[in-house]
């Protein structure tokens, strides 16, 4: 431990000490989702920046987050044309709201089929347990339909009152200007994007612990083509493809005194796909209750509950889980209600 | 393995001679036991939540790994066991889970109702009314039913220690005075032999209305929550209603397109109603079908 | 005083109830370590509560008195004089060091006394569940169980108290701290309580509720039959509601007798200070 803060010897030997850690020969492991969540923390698409940056720190997340939103700091800034559906490459789709939808339901890359089971045998190499994966997931896109040509599964729900959600404008950019609170839906939907994934699952998993319902009514996983306006043409032209998951959840709410559906909406950067199931639900919790909203204490309970890793991921994810036997339950009551 | 001149203490040892180093059925003695353990006392005292020391399994915390322990701790060679999502034993996670009880007990798998000796299912209720002989193991998410009023474990202990569930009632009272029935859709309470208030997992109430006095065993296994309930064979199960107030079932807005079934739980897929029981659906097409 | 108010009076009740509901001898807690001389450190010749010697607070000293039936007791006093400390005791929230508390000749227990407090959270009421619900709950909880019976008792009482019907399914914090009271007293009323306890029933209002409250506190006070003890600084409403009055100051019961007299004729120092200084 030094406990010095000026420059002296100590400092200098600390500085050797963490130079010759770093150039340990770690291994040759599969970390693309890691990448992946790294990139989403830290609000900037460049997988390869994320790896280096995971070597640099010695595979401290934590770190390489801090590293990436450092080097973007410092890179130049182009204004992006707004991304428009017709761009949106769909890779992945699917629904727990009903057994089948308009358009189909796509495994795709399924993360829920990866066996957790730990496989001690190298003879085939560690590529043999995994579905295909390439880490540039453009290759998948060629025959990929888009998001505009893809309905939504939203727009099967017309039988329940749904909470109305604000409107309003595009918002800012986190990274380039400082939100202040009360935050428009908007920005606060764009800082909780690039939120810490384990505090994102962890308030997720409070929520589903106390809602009635909370069902998927649509995970995409897509590959979505940012344009800029050409520097000479103003043409707007490709510059980047960003994989991006969306999900959209709905919760049980009480709308105008009756029964009804509160929808919340997330979307991550990259694949991680319980960053954008975890902000769907807290895009519904913040809006389904208004005033009568309940209060959460942080008891001994609550608090262990919420730090159980493997529980609060599985239980956010489980929503990928089918729901539509339940979920058509829960629309059953409201109807009757509504109709009574 | 070469045989020790001492007889081998335990199952594991014995199967480990014969080549089979891996548990059956997956789960260790000490889990199967812990989990027999926590069945029986489940079954002394029906619709008492009972905790036993859920493992981790290869299946996620919240995806049935409780029903899978339960199922796991049961299965034997001779058994048949059947899958179901919602209903339907075509669902990614219902084949999955199916694969590793078969595959690990040695035993056979169906996707018949009345072939099955174990069915294991979430969120449903088989509609083909089960014998005495069969064993039902349903996945519960959410074992407590008094989670949304009382939150704190504890305390909903000393109210199911006091069998005063005066909160669930209240709750039940609001949503009746305030929208003129209760709130809860799947999962709605049930009162275990006329004392004990029981989660019976988020079936729907279609599905509660028909658990009273069933001829066979059902077991409700729940994993990350590590708790364990049980009805044993005709105990009475009613849902937590007032008198004057009974549980409705759901209605569809039309028969299922295939059977043309007016009667069975059915859901929407793609603006078409069906009904959700895939394989009591096939049987009933078979019967009408010349 | 009059001749009338007197006859008036023994009309009412007499000023020793032959049979009490409740009788409280000699209580006394203090809150800290204590030492031998804080009852002499303490009291109205020092002026004071709190012991200089060792710091503990002597909040109740040898109080005693009787309530009977349908009679109200009126504790007042400053703030600090002890007041809560007695309500506690009576509320079985806190276990006096020394004295007893009897109901009807047997020990207290909780479920004989029912308090109307200040703020309905603290009274273990649901701000979020209709008004008629929290009614609802003490009939549900004595058994109660077919809807359309338990709804009309409730609505019945909700009425009687004053609220409106179409809000009798409203959140119970979207009503005034008035109007929470009320829904207090209609559960009250669902099982009369041997001991019923108002605390600062008017503190916090508007003037202008106050009296509607009052008038309906002293309708449910005589509906009940019950001992009632209502604690207050306002002594308006004291005046209002209580046959019979004690005087609590620095701990101590100063002055006790029935309450138009100790009011208009206060014979203790105290007393008149607290009248004197609350003439409107």
């Amino acid at each position: 431990m030094y406990a010095s803060m000026h420059e002296n010897d100590a400092l200098c030997a600390a500085r050797a000490l963490a130079q010759r850690a770093t150039a340990g020969p770690g291994g040759h492991a599969d970390t693309s989702m890691l990448e992946e969540q790294v990139c989403a923390e830290a609000g900037l698409w460049e997988t390869t920046a994320a790896r280096r940056a995971l070597d640099q720190s010695r595979g401290d997340a934590a770190h390489a987050v801090s590293m990436l939103r450092v080097w973007a700091a410092t890179q130049p800034h182009v204004q992006a044309l707004p991304v428009s559906p017709d761009d949106v490459a769909v890779v992945r789709r699917l629904s727990s709201a009903y057994p089948r939808i308009p358009g189909g339901q796509w495994l795709g890359l399924a993360p829920e089929l990866i066996s957790r089971q730990l496989n001690w045998t190298d003879d085939d190499g560690p590529a043999a347990d995994r579905p295909e994966l390439t880490a540039d997931v453009t290759a998948a896109t060629a025959d990929a339909p888009t998001r505009a040509a893809t309905p939504r599964v939203r727009d099967l729900i017309d039988i329940a009152a749904t909470v109305p959600s604000p409107a309003d404008g595009a918002g800012d950019d986190p990274a380039r200007t400082v939100l202040t609170p009360p935050y428009s839906r908007a920005n606060r939907l764009a800082m909780l994007a690039r939120g810490e994934t384990g505090a994102l699952v962890a308030l997720a998993a409070l929520i589903l612990g106390r809602r009635q319902e909370a069902v998927m009514v649509e995970l995409t996983v897509g590959v979505a083509a940012i344009r800029i306006s050409h520097p000479r043409t103003g043409l707007p032209c490709a510059a980047a493809e960003v994989p991006v998951t969306e999900v959209e959840v709905v919760l049980d709410a009480d709308v105008d005194g009756r029964p009804g559906l509160a929808t919340g909406w997330g979307a991550s950067l990259g694949r991680v796909e319980r960053r954008a199931i975890s902000l769907a639900l807290l895009d519904g919790a913040m809006q389904a209750d208004g005033e009568l909203r309940e209060p959460l204490t942080l008891d001994e309970q609550t608090v262990v509950a919420a730090t159980d890793g493997p529980a609060t991921n599985g239980f956010v994810e489980h929503l990928r889980l089918p729901h539509y036997a339940s979920f058509a339950s829960y629309l059953a009551n409201v109807a009757g209600r509504t109709a009574s | 393995m070469t045989p020790g001149p001492q007889r081998p203490s335990t199952v594991a040892a014995l199967a480990a001679q014969h080549g089979r180093p891996e548990a059956y059925a997956y789960l260790d003695e000490d889990t199967k036991r812990n989990v027999r353990r926590a069945i029986l006392k489940a079954l002394a005292i029906p619709g008492w939540q009972v905790p036993f020391a859920s493992r981790e399994m290869p299946v996620a915390r919240g995806w049935g790994s409780g029903g899978l322990q339960v199922t796991l701790s049961l299965v034997g060679p001779n058994d048949v066991v059947k899958v179901i999502d919602q209903g339907d034993d075509h669902s990614s996670n219902a084949v999955g889970m199916r694969k590793l009880i078969s595959e690990s007990a040695g035993c056979a798998e169906t996707t018949s109702t009345t072939a099955a000796t174990i069915i294991q299912s979430r969120h449903r209720i088989p509609e083909l009314d089960l014998r005495a002989d069969q064993l039902l193991v349903l996945q519960v998410p959410h074992p407590e039913p008094l989670r949304r009023v009382v939150p704190a474990d504890v305390a909903a202990l000393v109210h199911h220690a006091e069998r005063d569930y005066t909160p669930a009632w209240l709750d039940l009272y609001d949503a009746e005075a305030r929208i003129g029935g209760p709130r809860t859709a799947a999962d709605h309470p049930v009162l275990v032999d006329g004392a004990r208030l029981m989660s019976p997992s988020p079936i729907p109430r279609y599905d509660v209305l028909r658990l009273n006095r069933r001829p066979h065993p059902i077991l409700l296994g729940a994993g990350r929550r590590a708790r364990l309930t049980a009805l044993p064979p005709y105990i009475d199960v009613a849902p937590l209603a007032f008198e004057d107030s009974p549980l409705d079932p759901e209605h569809a807005g039309a028969p299922c397109w295939r059977c043309g079934s007016t009667q069975t739980y059915r859901v929407l897929a793609e603006r078409r109603w069906c009904c959700s029981d895939i394989d009591a659906c096939r049987v009933r097409l078979e019967a009408t079908t010349p | 005083m009059t001749t009338n108010a007197v006859a008036d009076y023994n009309d009412r009740a007499p000023l020793v109830p032959p049979e009490p509901v409740v009788s409280v001898r000699r209580l006394a807690h203090r809150f800290g370590s204590g030492c031998d001389r804080c009852i002499d450190l303490t009291g109205e010749a020092a002026g004071t509560n709190r012991c200089c010697a060792c710091g503990s607070v002597v909040a109740v000293y040898d109080a005693s008195f009787d309530i009977g039936p349908h009679e109200v007791l009126g504790v007042v006093g400053e703030s600090g004089s002890g007041k809560t400390t007695l309500l506690r005791c009576l509320h079985l929230d806190l276990t006096p060091d020394s004295g007893s508390i009897s109901v009807g000749g047997q020990a207290i227990n909780r479920s004989t006394v029912v308090m109307v407090h200040q703020n309905a959270l603290a009274a273990g009421l649901y701000p979020r569940l209709a008004a008629e619900s929290n009614v609802a709950e003490r009939l549900l909880g004595g058994g109660a169980r077919h809807f359309g019976e338990i709804h009309s008792r409730a609505a019945e009482l909700l009425n009687e108290l004053g609220l409106q019907p179409e809000r009798h399914t409203d959140a119970l914090m979207t009503f005034s701290g008035g109007m929470q009271q009320r829904v207090q007293l209609a559960r009250a009323l669902v099982d009369p309580p041997q001991v019923l306890l108002l605390d600062e029933p008017t503190t916090g209002l508007d003037p202008s509720v106050q009296a509607d409250l009052l008038d309906v506190m002293q309708r449910v006070t005589e509906a009940l039959g019950s001992a009632s003890v209502v604690v207050s600084h306002d002594l308006a409403a004291v005046r209002v509601l209580a046959s019979r009055i004690v005087v609590l100051h620095h701990g101590r019961i100063v002055e006790e007798g029935i309450a138009e007299q100790v009011l208009e004729d206060p014979q203790h120092p105290y007393t008149q200070l607290l009248v004197s200084s609350r003439l409107t």
